[in-house]
């Protein structure tokens, strides 16, 4: 099977050919990658942070973040330069430990997950055999950090809002989960590189969103709610809690809320991209392109090229969504919490359960079709 | 069934005064059984200026420039109130161009306060962007405050007798420009609003208030005509010319947050196209026409005549507020804006009590939400319209 | 089983209608995108004042007849007008003149009552400074000149609504030198058809 480009291969062997062994280049080569992912993720999130200044501005006749930089792009520099100088409070009353606790699970958990988000082929950290179930375990620890926030700030804002973290957390978990379980159940495995190149047959007509559109809509619906964004973001609603569970937060634990947030709806939106909309793949298979131009997919330039278009891809997708949210952020009200658990016990769990159902009786009737 | 048996202590959180959906300086003392709404108490005062103890050593001409600050959003109301009293108190009689100068003002105040409003109650339930909106409409009506009386808030223009100055020139133009545009932007608002689901799903039957309740508090404005009452004061009492347009008022039967959004958002257009017919109404027009007209008829023209002035005749510093007492009203964006003045024929008035509409209308905000999830106190106190400025004073 | 079909599809109808006005939404806020952004970029670009713009105020000293009118009017009796009596000329001689700007509320009932009109508004508003005493201005700097948006060469001026062409809502869009709203005297007469009268 062709497998594309595969960096930890190339630079083991480079390692290698200094004379090293094979066992210390492995070790060598290890923290790279999470080191690249952990700075990708990074820069990824802040830009969508500036992303949504502009597009919020945008939105309501404004310009927006102009004069830092060429529009404004290093806003977002601008903010953790802030955030990383400004005093740490950790409010009198408050338990420090929790206090500062709180964001450092949620951070953790957030970026945990991009250990199995695939940008390609090999472009990976781990292709580990759980792939999309470990994004659902990990990401479920982060309310529990978020409950730690809430109940360690010693403010009743934070205390509501770290209580409506965790209950709409679990509430949504659940359907996610169902979704996402639909995906699998057609990939016939867990790992996110199957699920893609499941997709990956007849580009764009072979994506996920035509099989799987019920589970789409709730996958989408229950990925804004885990990202707690508006319709959803109760938990920081400002009109209601001031700023829920981060309230009393500043300086660097304000950061690691607000980025791991944003690196959240990131993460959000590759899991779309990943699940749903062919991943890396282009909406026309590339490999027939290089069968039409007699190209070895071994070429090594064309193997440049098919990794960069697929990050390209990758991301434009996942943006995609991004923007979609952030448009949706500044259109929609907020629900309440009855009406947020409501729509997720009461219309998104038993709809995922029967796309469940109808995933399993589609794969054994159209085998074909459905990943037989 | 054997239930388990959940005993929670109740949270008493303290909502405001700063907070920020509180619309200024309101406090409320909220009591919370998880998320429902046991009780809550506000309390009022961070905002009291003593308006009403301040009017009672100030001559009427020294005291304009404070009432605007009563009710901040709808600063034409105030002012009309404030020349409105001494003005039926002294017999003071207002020329026809006056008057439909005031009409207009009044208007256009009208809208500027509902937009804010729109804007602010959408925003307490959570939808950011109409509040953009919304301000980029204001501003407008800001731009015609400024041009016509001098400052785009604290316009101090009403006179006793009539306004301060004319109206510019070239503003019955653009004012007419703004009222053309304004009805596709609420067309647009409502686009965006009024059919969201999620809007509508936290709006729909909250807070209602029945047709009784809203006498028995003396509710006024648009909290009283959602609740199925159609009592405008522009309709009963016959104050300026209002009787000469052709307008309606606009009301529901509903008597939740819904129906109060829809009532704001009709006077929003119902007041455009008043203002509409009053510029063409307008006793000698334009004033550029005005003008020309008065120049060519010369001196002993009709032009120069009563009708055609925009204050009958200016009042004096010392403008003495006759002996006597009386209660004047106006239609405030948000209800009932009274004034009680007692006079006892010196320059300054006795006693001068403001009724804010926002003040009685915001006694009913502890019934209505009690029983009511966290999140719908900003809906209903939202759409109850209050002002601090205006309920403190 | 047929009503909970039906219920289910209820159900579904509803959803789709959501989705449908969730969707119209978001088509007024994507279509805003594409608008001009209606901000004006202080310290950039500024408005211009309006003509009966009430900013700082301007003092003619020598106008002044010290009659206290404005001190009468005034709703904190704000302005300090220091005079003495001159027994040669049997007139008041005003030796110096103030107000405070830091509390001044620029209500303009002085300037309405001056008898003399020795006082007027001008177009100055950004009167900020860091020590408040200086908002102080005596005579000699209340009969200073106003700074002017449209003399300021880094200031590109914006007209306000009031004072663009007629239909024009946004001051972007027109130049500023197109002329603004309102008649001029010799149309309205052309159109009154009263220009055989006018020669007389
Ligand atoms: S503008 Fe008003 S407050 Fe200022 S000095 Fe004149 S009268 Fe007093
Ligand atoms: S009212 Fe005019 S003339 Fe009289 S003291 Fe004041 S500034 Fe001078």
């Amino acid at each position: 099977m062709y497998t594309g480009i595969d960096l930890q291969q190339a630079l083991i062997d480079v390692l290698m050919g200094f004379g090293l062994t094979q066992g210390v280049a492995k070790v060598l080569w290890m923290p790279l990658p999470m080191l690249l992912v952990f700075l990708v993720a990074s820069v990824l999130a802040l830009v969508c942070t500036w992303l949504e200044r502009k597009v919020s501005a945008a939105a309501q006749q404004r310009i927006g973040p102009e004069y830092m930089g060429p529009f404004g792009v290093l806003v977002p520099l601008a903010d953790v330069g802030k955030l990383i100088i400004k005093q740490d409070i950790i409010p009198a009353k408050a338990d420090p430990i929790l206090f500062t606790l709180g964001p450092v699970i949620v951070f953790i958990s957030v970026f945990l997950c991009y250990l199995v988000i695939p940008f390609g082929q090999n472009l990976l950290i781990s292709d580990v055999g759980t792939g999309i179930f470990l994004v659902i375990a990990i990401s479920s620890i982060a309310p529990i950090g978020l409950l730690m926030s809430g109940y360690s700030s010693n403010n009743k804002y934070a205390l509501l809002g770290g209580l409506r973290a965790a209950a709409q957390s679990i509430s949504y978990e659940i359907p996610l989960a169902l979704a996402a379980l639909a995906i699998v159940l057609m990939s016939n495995g867990l790992s996110t590189v199957s699920i893609v190149n499941q997709q990956a047959d007849y580009g764009i007509l072979s994506w996920n969103v035509w099989r799987q559109p019920i589970g789409f809509v709730i996958f989408l619906i229950s990925a804004l709610a885990e990202c707690e964004r508006l319709p959803f973001d109760l938990p920081e609603a400002e009109e209601e809690l001031v700023a829920g569970y981060q309230t009393e937060y500043t300086g660097v634990k304000f950061m690691l809320f607000y980025g791991s947030s944003y690196a959240n709806l990131l993460l959000a939106g590759l899991l779309v991209a990943v699940l749903y909309l062919g991943g890396w793949e282009l909406p026309f298979p590339i490999d027939r392109i290089s069968d039409w131009f007699g190209i070895s997919k071994n070429t090594p330039w064309w193997q440049i090229i098919t990794a960069s278009l697929g990050i390209t891809m990758t991301l434009l997708k996942a943006y995609l969504f991004i923007f979609t949210a952030i448009l949706l952020r500044w259109t929609v009200p907020r629900v309440r919490i009855d009406q947020l658990l409501d729509l997720g016990w009461k219309f998104l769990l038993p709809i995922g359960l029967v796309n469940l159902l109808l995933t399993a009786a589609f794969k054994i009737a159209l085998p074909n079709y459905f990943g037989g | 069934m054997v239930m388990i048996e959940t005993k929670a202590e109740r949270m008493v959180i303290n909502l405001g005064p700063h907070h920020p959906s509180m619309h200024g300086v309101l406090r409320l003392i909220v009591t919370l059984d998880g998320e429902n709404v046991v009780d809550c108490e506000p309390v009022l005062g961070y905002l009291h200026r003593g308006m009403e103890k301040i009017a009672e050593n100030r001559t009427i001409i020294q005291y304009l420039p404070y009432v605007t600050r009563w009710d901040y959003l709808a600063t034409m109301f105030t002012e009309a109130i404030t020349v409105n009293a001494p003005e039926r108190l002294a017999n003071v009689s207002v020329p026809r161009r006056a008057s439909y100068i005031r009409m207009i003002m009044l208007e256009l105040s009208r809208i500027a306060s509902h937009l804010l409003w729109l804007g602010t109650f959408v925003a307490d339930i959570g939808a950011q962007t109409p509040f953009f909106y919304v301000f980029r409409e204001r501003e407008i009506i800001y731009d015609l405050f400024e041009a016509a009386t001098g400052m785009r808030m604290m316009h101090n223009y009403f006179r006793i007798g009539g306004v301060a100055a004319d109206l510019p020139y070239g503003w019955v133009d653009k004012c007419e420009d703004f009222c053309n545009y304004l009805t596709p932007k609420i067309d647009e608002y409502e686009r965006l609003i009024s059919n969201n689901p999620i809007f509508r799903k936290r709006i729909e039957g909250l807070g209602t208030i029945g047709q009784d309740e809203a006498i028995n508090w003396g509710l006024s404005g648009p909290m009283l005509r959602a609740s199925g009452v159609k009592w405008d004061l522009r309709k009963i009492d016959h104050y300026e010319l209002y009787d000469e347009l052709d307008w309606e008022v606009q009301w529901d039967t509903s008597g939740d947050c819904l129906a109060r959004y829809f009532v704001r958002v009709r006077e929003m257009r119902e007041s455009a196209k008043m203002i509409l017919q009053a510029l063409k109404a307008l006793p000698g027009g334009s004033y550029e026409n005005l003008e020309a007209q008065r120049v060519l008829a010369g001196p002993k023209s009709e032009w120069n005549g009563p009708d055609y002035q925009f204050i009958s005749k200016k009042p004096s510093p010392t403008f003495k507020v006759p002996a006597g007492e009386h209660y004047v009203r106006v239609e405030a964006p948000k209800g009932e804006l009274g004034v009680y003045l007692i006079g006892e024929d010196s320059v300054f008035p006795w006693r001068f009590k403001i009724r804010p509409p926002g003040f009685v209308n915001l006694q009913i905000l502890p019934q209505l939400v009690r029983g009511m999830k966290l999140a719908d106190i900003m809906a209903i106190l939202g759409s109850v319209d209050i002002i601090m400025g205006e309920v403190d004073r | 089983m047929l009503k909970f079909l039906n219920k289910v599809g209820d159900y579904a109808k509803e959803a789709i209608q959501s989705a449908k006005f969730i969707g119209q939404g978001m088509g007024v806020t994507f279509d805003h995108m594409r608008r001009r952004p209606i901000t004006v970029q202080y310290p950039y670009e500024k408005l211009i004042p309006s003509e009966r713009f009430r900013g700082r105020i301007h003092f003619e000293y020598d106008k002044c007849i010290s009659c206290e009118v404005c001190v009468r009017v005034c709703p904190i009796n704000l302005p300090v007008v220091d005079w003495e009596f001159n027994a040669e000329i049997k007139k008041k001689e005003l030796k110096s003149y103030s107000i405070d700007f830091g509390v001044c509320i620029f209500c303009g009932n002085c300037v309405e009552y001056c008898p003399t009109n020795a006082l007027a508004m001008t177009e100055e508003y950004d009167l900020s400074t860091y020590d408040r005493h200086e908002l102080n201005f005596d005579s000699v700097a209340l009969g200073r000149m106003p700074t002017k948006v449209t003399e300021d060469p880094f200031v590109t001026p914006l007209r306000e609504f009031a004072y663009l062409p007629k239909g024009a809502i946004e001051p972007h869009a027109v130049s500023h030198t197109e002329r603004r709203a309102g008649k001029r005297p010799e149309e309205i007469l052309e159109e009154s058809g009263n220009i055989g009268n006018n020669a007389e």
